[in-house]
């Protein structure tokens, strides 16, 4: 993040001397403070009334029926998992189904937490996290404030291209996953000798599931 | 929406929840979420704003222009392509400013908003997991994530081609 900010502001002002826009910068540079304040005005005080709208929801159960239903999923894509980590993980997801992205994150680092073993990724632990990294949500709350805020009558009329979009976008996350662990499956059984780090930490992961 | 808040309020009712206080809870902690983006709010609208003004932007999109021909995507959103894994609340300011410019309800719009409402910001996601649980090799999991992404992009302006 900090090349990217410190990158694009070298590249604006350097393009902006060759282009001969110095002017403008400045008064970008002025109004962009201002420009901020409008923004969380309006979009954030979309976000403060969504918030209080989906923590109604999750004081009414949604959350723990949602997660109820989920179970049978969590456990075969990850396997036999201890009770508490595959609790953490339906509450991960569940949070993050409900656009509750915040409520979502300390319970994914539990979970993380309890599936790791040393400083190397296991399988369950890489499909997890790419799971999380692409959006699972039901409402994208803050996205139709946004839409809201810019005079948009219908901000929910997105939504079914949203839910296909995020279907494909984890579908293909999670075979991707899948298909790396079985070509490290496959590589390590061409080094086949017992002593590599490869086998070992794949031993590993089979360990971890059986508990 | 409205029957959504309804169904949420009614379910609320059954459960004999103080439905006031969860909303002033939640509000509470959305109230926390805006003041703690905001400092990056600013920091991203000076950043975007200079941006465009100095010309820097249509030179980036020129630059990007061939990838989002080749992936169907309409010029105004590339700049988005490379800000959505990497800032969430940057790809949220430059939808914003997207969308004052060419319309919400736009095709280039639309797909800006459902590339954003189907992706995550995937850098910042794996580095938070993967720090929290002191893991240094990701092995395979950046690629996967980004695979998902790039799917999300290319599904977007097909969905919305298709849809509107």
């Amino acid at each position: 993040m900090n090349y990217l900010f410190a990158g694009i502001l070298v590249f604006s002002i350097v393009s902006a001397f060759f282009g001969g826009n110095a002017d403008g910068v400045t008064q970008a540079v002025l109004s962009g403070g201002s420009k901020a304040v409008e923004y969380a005005a309006t979009a954030g005080a979309a976000i403060v009334v969504y918030s209080g709208i989906m923590k109604v929801a999750e004081r009414a159960g949604l959350g723990l029926w949602l997660s109820r239903r989920l179970s049978p999923l969590i456990e075969r894509l990850f396997g036999k998992l201890p009770a508490g980590v595959r609790e953490d993980i339906t509450m991960n997801v569940s949070c993050n189904f409900l656009g509750l992205g915040n409520a979502a994150t300390p319970y994914g680092i539990r979970a993380m937490q309890a599936m790791a073993q040393g400083d190397r990724a296991t399988d369950g632990m890489i499909l997890f996290a790419v799971i999380n990294s692409s959006s699972i949500q039901f409402l994208p709350t803050t996205l139709a404030a946004v839409r809201q805020s810019a005079g948009c009558a219908s901000p929910f009329d997105i939504l079914p291209c949203v839910w296909i979009c995020s279907a494909l976008s984890l579908a293909a996350a999670v075979t991707a996953c899948f298909v790396c662990r079985k070509a490290g499956g496959w590589i390590a059984k061409l080094h086949n000798a017992g002593g590599d780090t490869y086998n070992r930490s794949r031993r590993a992961d089979k360990a971890g599931k059986r508990v | 929406m409205p029957a959504v808040i309804l169904i949420i309020v009614l379910a609320a009712l059954i459960k004999r929840v103080n439905v006031f206080e969860a909303f002033l809870e939640g509000a509470r902690q959305g109230m926390g979420t805006v003041v703690s983006v905001f400092p990056t709010f600013c920091a991203l609208f000076f950043l975007i704003g200079v941006f465009e003004a100095s010309g820097g932007e249509s030179v980036a999109s020129y630059a990007l222009r061939p990838l989002a021909f080749a992936l169907r995507l309409p010029d105004a959103i590339a700049p988005l392509m490379i800000l959505r894994p990497l800032s969430g609340s940057g790809a949220t300011a430059f939808f914003k400013t997207l969308i004052s410019r060419v319309g919400a309800n736009s095709f280039a719009g639309r797909t800006a908003a459902v590339m954003l409402g189907s992706s995550e910001t995937t850098m910042y996601t794996i580095s938070v997991y993967f720090g929290a649980a002191k893991v240094k090799k990701t092995r395979y999991a950046i690629p996967c994530a980004l695979i998902g992404d790039v799917t999300a992009f290319v599904a977007s302006a097909a969905l919305v081609t298709l849809f509107f």
